[in-house]
């Protein structure tokens, strides 16, 4: 009985299951090379073409989860997209960090007319309905990855600056800052020494609350056919490839579906976690 | 009171201004913009034919110059011609205007129909089973991609059961079931953001001092939940509603995409697939104004709506 109680409670109150799937979906990903022998993109077999997944009549399992139209093996577009996905958010959610977080601290921290511009600028970038921004970026700028992590992170930086700042305006005021400065410490080095520290907690609270955010976004923007260039596989692109053939092959837009609900379900659920634990003040929205 | 939406005012019109300036840079980073409208390379055009296009499109001034005169065409309703056919870009965006609108609105009510009534029923049954069902039911909205959602849709609904047509818009507005998919799918992915914000908010009031006083003296639980409690709350999801319009109008282009549903953003995608700058710079534009003047008016509503603003 204490065991399973012990059990139960490892399941409800920490997020292991979030964790692990996010786990398998990151392990899977990066070790795509290892875990099948076909290649995403060039391995076509003309021979099998919309094969259905193992468990149904007509598939096997040297196909696990079926073929698409020219006969490429689901299961390895799949890993290989994740691949691309996983990168590309990981990236944008670093890059959108650091921008966010300094000019969060800059807003908070040497007030005044910084704070009024950077303010005023994050306003401005709430009230654009991004994904019309993103089509006339991709269309000026082309399609490519270096469009792509741009786009995710013109996303990404917006929602640090504004809970940070409000912290750092907090902290500024705390008196072991006003010693550091009379002491002479300088205003970087209160920053990076002093308030950097103290606001981490939030800064990853929140990027962990918007990396399935920007999953959706990169996923819809492939969708839309403006994302990484075909024929990299992104799961985005492979949801989109499969939606000529619903009525004859339902599994090649459904699979790679299924592992984009997972990752932003997990990374959304761990994000609620982390703030509950950490950061109950952000809980807004 | 004036005063607030005086200022709600100015830093929309600030905001749109900001978002023409952007699509006016972005737009000009694609090379010369004369090279757009002749045939490859500027072939049979002479030097002083060329001049003649630069100087009618203004293209001799000084770029802030440059941006001040696009502004004026745009603000009078010429946002150029179609780079394919020729066609003037703003009769278009009339054309299709109306069919993004009329999804739209219907999804909007849709969702606030079903959003804000679960949101508050899973509040005050808070630890049910109803609880946990809207709750997943919030949760599964918000985290399937939209086109997710309605491509499964249409394997389902349209394409295995055939109980309404897989896409397209039908004639006028007695084709209700070509209504019924795209509704659907923009619908749940609003609904499940108003159902969280009104449950969260819905249960910080509920555990208010003013609750329990009501409750202290005696009144009925029908009436605090409505007449105390449900007006309070609904303040929160009116005012964070332009965080959900951001994402409503990356709906609304992803299910008119999927759907084959003519409206504007349907318009937007093609003309990116088709590299057509002054198509897709015209429709973003419609959708900023689209966007702020929403904006603007739940501002305004929110007002109205909370006292403590209006009487501040």
């Amino acid at each position: 009985m204490k065991i399973f109680k012990l059990f139960w409670n490892l399941i409800y109150k920490t997020p292991i299951i979030w964790v692990s799937i996010l786990s398998i979906l990151v392990l899977t990903s990066a070790f795509a090379p290892i875990i099948t022998d076909f290649d995403p993109i060039r391995d076509a077999d003309f021979s099998n073409v919309l094969l259905p997944p193992f468990y149904i009549e007509g598939g096997n399992t040297v196909h696990i989860l079926g073929t698409d139209q020219i006969g490429r093996d689901i299961f390895s577009r799949m890993l290989y997209g994740g691949r691309v996905s996983l990168l590309v958010a990981g990236v944008a959610i670093l890059s959108g960090t650091i921008i966010g977080t300094i000019l969060g601290m800059i807003s908070g921290f040497k007030g005044g007319i910084w704070d009024e511009i950077i303010m005023r600028l994050v306003d401005m970038w709430i009230a654009l309905p991004f994904i019309m921004v993103a089509l006339v970026i991709a269309i000026v700028l082309g399609q490519s990855w270096g469009v792509m992590f741009l786009l995710l992170t013109l996303i990404a930086w917006v929602s640090f600056v504004r809970p940070i700042r409000g912290e750092v305006l907090s902290l500024r005021e705390r008196e072991y800052i006003q010693y550091a400065t009379s002491a002479g410490a300088s205003q970087l080095r209160i920053i990076i020494r002093h308030i950097l520290p103290n606001i981490s907690s939030t800064v990853l609270v929140i990027a962990t609350m918007n990396a399935g955010g920007l999953v959706l976004a990169e996923s819809i923007l492939s969708f839309l056919g403006v994302g990484i260039p075909a024929p990299t596989p992104t799961w985005g692109s492979l949801v989109s490839d499969g939606r000529g053939y619903l009525e004859d092959a339902w599994w090649i837009s459904t699979m790679p579906g299924i592992s984009i609900f997972l990752l932003v379900m997990s990374l959304n659920f761990c994000g609620d976690w982390l703030r509950d634990r950490w950061d109950p003040k952000l809980n807004q929205l | 009171m004036r005063k607030f939406i005086l200022r709600r005012f100015i830093s929309s019109v600030i905001a749109l201004l900001g978002v023409t300036l952007l699509v006016f840079i972005l737009s000009r980073q694609v090379g010369d913009p004369v090279a757009l409208l002749v045939s490859e390379g500027g072939y049979g055009l002479t030097e002083n034919q060329w001049e003649i296009q630069r100087k009618k499109l203004n293209l001799d001034k000084p770029v802030p110059i440059q941006y001040i005169l696009w502004l004026g065409q745009v603000a009078t309703g010429d946002l150029g011609r179609d780079l394919s056919d020729n066609y003037p870009v703003t009769r278009k965006i009339k054309e299709k205007l109306p069919n993004t609108l009329k999804l739209g609105i219907a999804a909007w009510i849709v969702s606030t129909l079903i959003g804000i009534p679960l949101g508050v029923l899973s509040a005050v049954k808070r630890g049910t089973v109803f609880d946990y069902a809207a709750r997943l039911f919030a949760v599964i909205g918000t985290t399937l991609p939209p086109f997710y959602i309605a491509i499964m849709a249409m394997l389902f609904f349209a394409v295995r059961l055939q109980w309404v047509p897989v896409a397209g818009i039908g004639e006028g507005f007695g084709d209700w079931k070509y209504y019924v998919l795209p509704v659907g799918t923009l619908a749940w992915g609003a609904a499940s953001g108003y159902l969280r914000l009104t449950r969260s908010s819905m249960l910080e009031v509920l555990d208010s001092e003013f609750i329990r006083l009501a409750r202290a003296k005696g009144v009925g639980n029908t009436s605090i939940v409505f007449k105390h409690a449900l007006r309070n709350s609904l303040i929160v999801p009116f005012t964070v509603s332009a965080l959900l319009l951001a994402s409503f109008i990356t709906g609304v282009v992803v299910v008119e995409a999927v759907f084959a549903w003519p409206g504007l953003g349907r318009l937007a995608v093609e003309a990116v697939t088709n590299n057509n700058l002054n198509l897709v710079v015209g429709t973003t534009l419609v959708f900023a104004v689209l966007f702020l003047v929403i904006n603007f008016l739940v501002d305004i509503g929110y007002v109205f709506i909370d006292p403590r603003i209006r009487l501040s």
